[in-house]
């Protein structure tokens, strides 16, 4: 996809601190952060075409993970193009759909994905981060062969094509959109209050995606928690997941917010040492009441730095959640 | 689009109406509610490249419009408590008459015109127990009040007439809110909606209910096909660990058709769709999902086919190709080959729907 941005070569940054925000944000976390998800993808790709076992690909197969955990709350923009966010990261999967695929297209060995162009036919629950930790982790897709080996082939370098390209359009264009919000002939972003409410738009949403779905899920009901709807929780790395989404977002509200923002520096701090110290690595302990309310605590306390980036940080940012968006109809 | 506004000229000129029609205010193609930035609120009409026609200013927050189909007055409905609606004529920027809901209800906020438009029908919610009703005003008689049927439900929201037909589709919510805020949800536990046909006598035509695992699925917003397939958003007030469909796709007579989300796309939406178009031929279906930033798209079968990016969307309405679509940021834009192409930036909050005239 192609951003057309014409603006003048040396026009000046608008100045103040919220435009100061949005470059840091740009250079700080989007930029250093697509390309850290390119580079653990490109070596992810790397190791499976070298040795296509479980064991060789599963510390790529993390670091990959871990860096897109990095961007992943970047819900605009190059990520959302062609569908590759929903692609790159298939959870909740709410009706077993990838399992249910993998196993088609293994008792099938579909050729699809003999090319890269068929891989990217596939359905997107059967692509991406959360398909392959199925097959790298789960017994059912313990011994697959020669076709599994391509299996895991064909999604790496598909996962690693999607990074290279987020990066690329980001790098090409849209950090430039994003940066010139309001000047002529930018037809991404129409104005500079857009290119705050945007980021300012991930990370509220990435913070109730965390309080949500990463940690919602697997509490499910107090009558019925539900642990084996956590994310990740095949590999070990539920909470892990939750410290390092917070760890983000807690940077992109800094990089925000150059003028001091105490309150929503303290709300992160307390979200983040929570979650630092919970101990539950897959969020089992929500089937006993004091270990989901270990659990519950850490829901109330991201969704309290929700609440305080949108008291303290919106006005700072001159936005707010969004004038439909907070008022039902 | 322009075969329907020159039988709609033809119908005008027949019935030789003295009031201006919307060829002298600009011939926009919407209209849409929104909050100025100096905070006061205002009705637009626009044309479907995003220009301004007309600007009347408004009391205080509107809910939906209802444009009559060939003379240039609008109904705008006051948000809460919703006691009141304004009929506009759009070429004077006067307030031609107050409507009054009757004592001891509210409007819902959205209202239609019959097939002849000389009745506007109203959806009205009995405060003390929920109960709806459609009001008919008479267009002639300076929308004096003309009657009610009941709506066959409790919470009835949006209302639509089916293409060509005087057949009346309410979305009754089920919802019953507390009288003194509209806000307080009463019957989460037992809410029942239902889309309901309705014929003018009060005749009962056709009527559809959920499933009972989807009894919590609020059926809030409409929309209609050249064809009278009825696409209908809903909004979950469910536990948030389910994410069920909010699109049904509808025609009297059949069981509805119901549109899953992708998990990732439905884990961001938060249950809640906004407004819903559904294109003339039917072909394409969009719900806004403001909550998300997102409006998904779907086809005329009722399958997901994408979705697109834009914060605090909601407005949303068919186009000559696709949709237009306006957001709380003020941006308008059209949404045509599964992407958004901004039309147009303004300082303004647009309100939650763009209605077509």
């Amino acid at each position: 996809m192609k951003y057309a941005v014409a603006f003048t070569i040396g026009l000046a940054i608008a100045a103040g601190s919220v435009a100061a925000g949005v470059e840091q944000a740009i250079d700080d976390q989007i930029l250093p952060g697509y390309a850290a998800f390119s580079d653990a993808t490109a070596a992810l790709r790397q190791t499976a075409m070298n040795d296509c076992t479980a064991a060789a690909i599963r510390p790529d197969w993390n670091g990959a993970m871990d860096a897109w955990l990095g961007v992943g709350h970047l819900r605009f923009g190059p990520a959302e193009a062609e569908g590759r966010a929903t692609a790159i990261a298939f959870w909740p999967d709410t009706r077993g759909a990838t399992a249910r695929t993998l196993a088609d297209l293994l008792i099938a060995r579909d050729p699809v994905i003999d090319t890269p162009e068929g891989t990217a036919t596939l359905s997107v629950a059967a692509r991406g981060l959360y398909a392959l930790e199925l097959l790298l982790y789960d017994p059912q897709f313990d011994d697959n062969g020669a076709y599994g080996c391509a299996l895991l082939r064909a999604l790496t370098t598909d996962l690693a094509a999607m990074a290279a390209s987020i990066e690329d359009e980001w790098q090409n264009g849209y950090a430039d959109a994003l940066r010139h919000a309001g000047d002529p002939g930018n037809d991404v972003f129409l104005s500079e209050r857009e290119a705050r409410q945007t980021l300012f738009t991930a990370l509220l949403t990435g913070l109730e995606f965390i309080a949500d779905q990463r940690l919602g899920r697997p509490m499910g009901t107090f009558e019925r928690p539900r642990p084996a709807r956590a994310e990740s929780w095949r590999a070990g790395r539920s909470q892990r997941n939750v410290i390092l989404s917070l760890r983000a977002l807690s940077g992109l509200a800094d990089a925000l917010a150059d003028s001091g923002t105490p309150r929503t520096d303290a709300a992160f701090s307390r979200a983040m040492d929570l979650a630092d110290t919970l101990d539950d690595p897959v969020f089992g302990a929500v089937v006993d009441p004091t270990g989901r309310l270990r659990v519950e605590v850490l829901q109330q306390a991201v969704r309290d730095a929700r609440e305080t980036a949108l008291m303290e940080l919106g006005p700072a940012l001159g936005v707010s959640a969004g004038f439909n968006s907070a008022d039902g109809d | 689009m322009t075969s329907r506004r020159r039988f709609l000229a033809t119908l005008a000129a027949t019935a030789a109406l003295p009031a201006a029609g919307w060829a002298e205010v600009g011939s926009p193609d919407y209209l849409a509610a929104a909050r100025e930035p100096d905070g006061t609120f205002a009705l637009f009409g626009l044309t479907a490249q995003g220009q301004d026609t007309l600007r009347i200013p408004l009391p205080a927050r509107g809910h939906a419009a209802a444009g009559h189909p060939v003379r240039a007055q609008a109904v705008a409905f006051a948000r809460r408590p919703g006691t009141y609606a304004l009929v506009i004529d759009c070429a004077r920027g006067t307030v031609l008459h107050r409507l009054a809901a009757p004592e001891g209800h509210h409007f819902s906020g959205h209202g239609t015109y019959s097939l002849d438009a000389t009745t506007l029908y109203t959806a009205e919610i009995e405060d003390a127990t929920g109960i709806g009703q459609i009001g008919f005003w008479d267009v002639d008689s300076g929308y004096a009040r003309s009657g009610w049927i009941a709506s066959g439900g409790i919470g009835p929201h949006e209302i639509l007439r089916l293409p060509g037909r005087e057949v009346i589709v309410v979305a009754n919510g089920g919802i019953v809110v507390a009288p003194d805020d509209d806000r307080t949800k009463l019957n989460i536990d037992t809410m029942r909606p239902s889309l309901s046909y309705l014929a003018p006598t009060g005749g009962v035509i056709d009527r559809v209910e959920l499933d009972s695992d989807l009894r919590k699925n609020s059926i809030r917003h409409l929309a209609i096909a050249d064809d009278g397939t009825v696409a209908l958003a809903m909004q979950w007030e469910g536990d948030g660990d389910i994410m069920p469909p909010l699109l049904g796709l509808h025609r009297m007579g059949h069981k509805p058709v119901l549109c899953d989300l992708p998990g990732p796309v439905a884990s961001r939406v938060q249950g809640y769709a906004g407004s819903v178009a559904a294109s003339a031929q039917g072909q394409s279906v969009a719900i806004t999902c403001p909550r998300g930033g997102l409006a998904a798209l779907f086809d005329g079968n009722g399958a997901y086919i994408g979705k697109i990016e834009r914060p605090d969307i909601c407005g949303v309405s068919p186009a000559e190709i696709g949709f237009t679509a306006t957001d709380g940021l003020g941006g308008l834009s059209r949404i045509a080959d599964n992407r958004l192409q901004p039309l147009r930036a303004t300082e303004r909050a647009w309100d939650n729907h763009l209605v077509r005239i």
